[in-house]
């Protein structure tokens, strides 16, 4: 049996439409990506199958209850560990994870014991009587981790777990998240704009993109996917006009574009193809100032389905990125 | 059943440890208690009256012995002699003296014929308290001028003997119930109102929401929270405010039992508003913005500073709506004239139907979604 199915869910607000008939399956033990920009309707999604929103139409299953008529049994089953970190700062490490226990109905024989080892698995047992205040932003995810993972859950949510992070609390979390997943038969659902986190934590990952599904499968595959199993960027120093039609030209090149002096070029041959670049510039007598030859990465997976560059779309300013307002991602 | 008592919990060790919530919703009151109590509450003092005398006959000098002695008894007014008026009036503009009684050239010899002897009070009416004072004071002094020596065997006029039943209330005794309401309405915005609704601003109430927790569990919980906290502060104002103003007798077991009562009932009364008020509110301003406006609307009309009787009617009819009206009435009774419930039986069962009406209404407001 699929830990979540979901069949055309739409969402609307008033006439902007989040959701836009998105469907997938995932399997028990699966860990499943939601990969997007900001406003792409990923948080959405996610505040739909934890309850938390009720969908415009379409369904959903979660660990086999309907998302809407079971909305209670679904909520016994799933741990969500939202966006924004919402610990309470003047409780201690503990007294978070004893009072969500409480919450979720945990019986008082195990409590004691649960939460002694989901401290240690989220490397927290030190500082467990301390205020939630004086921890780092990378240790009160780990709390929010441990707290969403206390109603020992079958299907555990996370909304952009490392957003905010730093890099090396970023692989922490990485790490710690792995290590859980290996020990029990949890199926997770992540959210993410980060293509290495999509890249290094998730089984499958689904592209998201103005509330649709643009692409779903493994990493490998959706890499493989694309045309051109290389990318090189290099720049020259006083490049003619129609170099970006030169470049085209050359043999097993799919694809280029080019932006602030930098070509990045598709090719199904990177080393041939490099080799070719250079005889091209020498033959026009034009300096090349930076070269480098990279595998397809998601961002290229991502530009392939959208038409953009998904680092580009995180520059843009998040119009309805408020804590004041619920529709998010 | 164990839900709503985690909620509970959470409420209460998070208020446990920000001492400054519960100091900040004591101190407003307390302040207010001070300061009001004893600004309003004193006699006024050490006014000047000018006295003009152009009559310098044997009942003059009787008029201004007496208000002589004003000065060395209640000390309401010393009195400051002028040759001519024109120089009184002027001090009197001037700000100098606030009045200036006048005795004519012929009050003395009208006295004897008994031909309606007349004194002038001119006064600086700008101050009504002041004014009201310097009148009253004069016409308790005429009274003493009038009293013949020795007195007749059977009185010529008629005349009111006053007996208060309970001892003299100081004012600031009388705001006391005002200042317990104001610290239980404190606590509510505080540890209620602004709570609620920054803990959903910053997502703490999508943390619930995900969990099996049932509406009926949250509501109680958020409440009976809230309730919990506006009780211990209406308490130890009741206490401190107590032993603030002098209350006699102040822990008399069955009054604290009373009192306790009417503060339980306040207390809900005003977290069932705070919730019907915010159950919708996602912006952290609105509470803070509605504190000040809450605080006068229903503060001020409900008698905890001045007798609903002198209020025009519309502040009447927000008076009788007003739910601290229903609280300071049965302070007041309980504090002032130590009665039983029978007294403020009326009251208690207002606030029980206003916190009815207003949590329905709440409930039925409350979403278990975003």
């Amino acid at each position: 049996m699929n830990a979540i199915e979901v069949r055309n869910i739409v969402k609307h607000f008033g006439q902007f439409v989040a959701v836009n008939g998105v469907s997938f399956d995932v399997a028990a033990g699966e860990i499943f990506g939601l990969l997007g920009p900001n406003g792409a309707g990923k948080s959405t999604l996610i505040r739909i199958l934890t309850t938390l929103l009720p969908p415009t139409s379409g369904s959903a299953t979660i660990a086999g209850f309907d998302i809407v008529s079971q909305s209670h049994e679904v909520r016994s089953s799933i741990g969500v560990i939202p966006q924004a970190m919402t610990s309470d700062l003047d409780l201690s490490v503990h007294e978070n994870l004893l009072i969500f226990a409480k919450l979720y109905g945990v019986p008082r024989a195990v409590r004691a014991g649960l939460i002694h080892d989901l401290l240690e698995a989220v490397e927290l047992l030190q500082w467990a009587d301390k205020p939630v205040k004086l921890l780092s932003g990378g240790m009160r995810r780990r709390v929010e981790i441990a707290r969403g993972l206390v109603s020992q859950p079958r299907v555990l949510f996370l909304d952009e777990p490392t957003t905010g992070l730093d890099p090396v609390s970023r692989v922490a979390v990485w790490e710690m998240l792995q290590r859980i997943k290996s020990r029990s038969e949890l199926t997770v659902l992540l959210t993410t704009h980060y293509m290495d986190e999509a890249d290094r934590l998730c089984d499958r990952i689904a592209i998201v993109d103005h509330g649709e599904l643009k692409a779903l499968d493994s990493p490998m595959k959706l890499k493989a996917s694309v045309a051109g199993t290389n990318v090189i960027e290099v720049s020259f120093a006083t490049p003619p006009p129609t170099w970006a039609l030169t470049l085209r030209a050359l043999p097993e090149v799919d694809d280029v574009t080019s932006e602030d002096g930098v070509f990045r070029i598709r090719s199904r041959n990177g080393p041939g193809t490099t080799m070719k670049i250079m005889e091209a510039a020498s033959g026009a007598q034009v300096s090349v100032l930076s070269l480098a030859v990279q595998s397809t990465t998601l961002d290229d997976v991502f530009m392939h389905c959208t038409g953009r560059a998904l680092r580009d779309e995180l520059q843009k300013p998040d119009a309805i990125e408020s804590p004041f307002l619920v529709r998010r991602g | 059943m164990h839900r709503l008592w985690a909620i509970i919990e959470r409420e209460l060790r998070r208020f446990r440890r920000n001492p400054t919530m519960i100091v900040l919703s004591l101190l407003l009151p307390i302040i207010q208690l001070c300061i009001l109590g004893y600004a309003f509450g004193g006699n006024v003092k050490d006014l000047k009256v000018g006295i003009v005398d152009q009559d310098h006959g044997l009942q003059a000098v009787r008029v201004r012995e007496l208000a002589g002695a004003v000065r060395a008894g209640a000390r309401t007014f010393e009195t400051v002699d002028y040759a001519d008026s024109g120089r009184a009036l002027t001090d009197l503009r001037n700000g100098r003296i606030q009045a200036v009684l006048v005795i004519p050239p012929d009050f003395s010899r009208r006295v004897h014929q008994r031909n309606e002897p007349r004194l002038a009070l001119i006064e600086d009416n700008t101050d009504s308290f002041v004014s009201a004072t310097i009148v009253a004071q004069f016409n308790s002094l005429l009274s003493a001028f009038h009293i013949p020596v020795p007195p007749p065997r059977i009185a010529a006029q008629a005349s009111l003997e006053v007996v208060e039943i309970y001892p003299y209330v100081p004012y600031v005794q009388y705001l006391l119930p005002g200042s317990i309401v104001m610290s239980i309405f404190t606590m509510v915005m505080i540890g209620g109102g602004i709570n609620f609704v920054d803990d959903k601003a910053h997502g703490l109430h999508e943390g619930y929401l995900v969990t099996p927790v049932t509406r009926f569990e949250l509501i109680a919980g958020f409440n009976t929270a809230g309730t919990i906290k506006a009780v211990v502060a209406g308490a130890a104002l009741v206490v401190v405010g107590s032993l603030i103003a002098g209350v006699p007798n102040p822990f008399d077991p069955l009054r604290l039992l009373r009192l306790g009562v009417v503060v339980l009932v306040t207390a809900f009364a005003l977290i069932s508003l705070m919730f019907l008020l915010m159950v919708r509110t996602s912006n952290p301003m609105v509470p803070r913005a509605m504190f000040g406006v809450l605080s006068t609307v229903l503060y001020f009309p409900s008698g905890a500073v001045y007798p609903q009787q002198g209020f025009p009617a519309w502040l009447r009819a927000i008076a009788v709506l007003d739910p601290f009206t229903y609280s300071v009435h049965a302070l007041r009774s309980l504090l002032l004239k130590n009665t039983g419930f029978v007294a403020i039986s009326g009251d208690l069962l207002y606030l029980i139907l206003f916190s009815a009406v207003a949590m329905t209404a709440a409930t039925l407001l409350f979403k278990r979604t975003l």
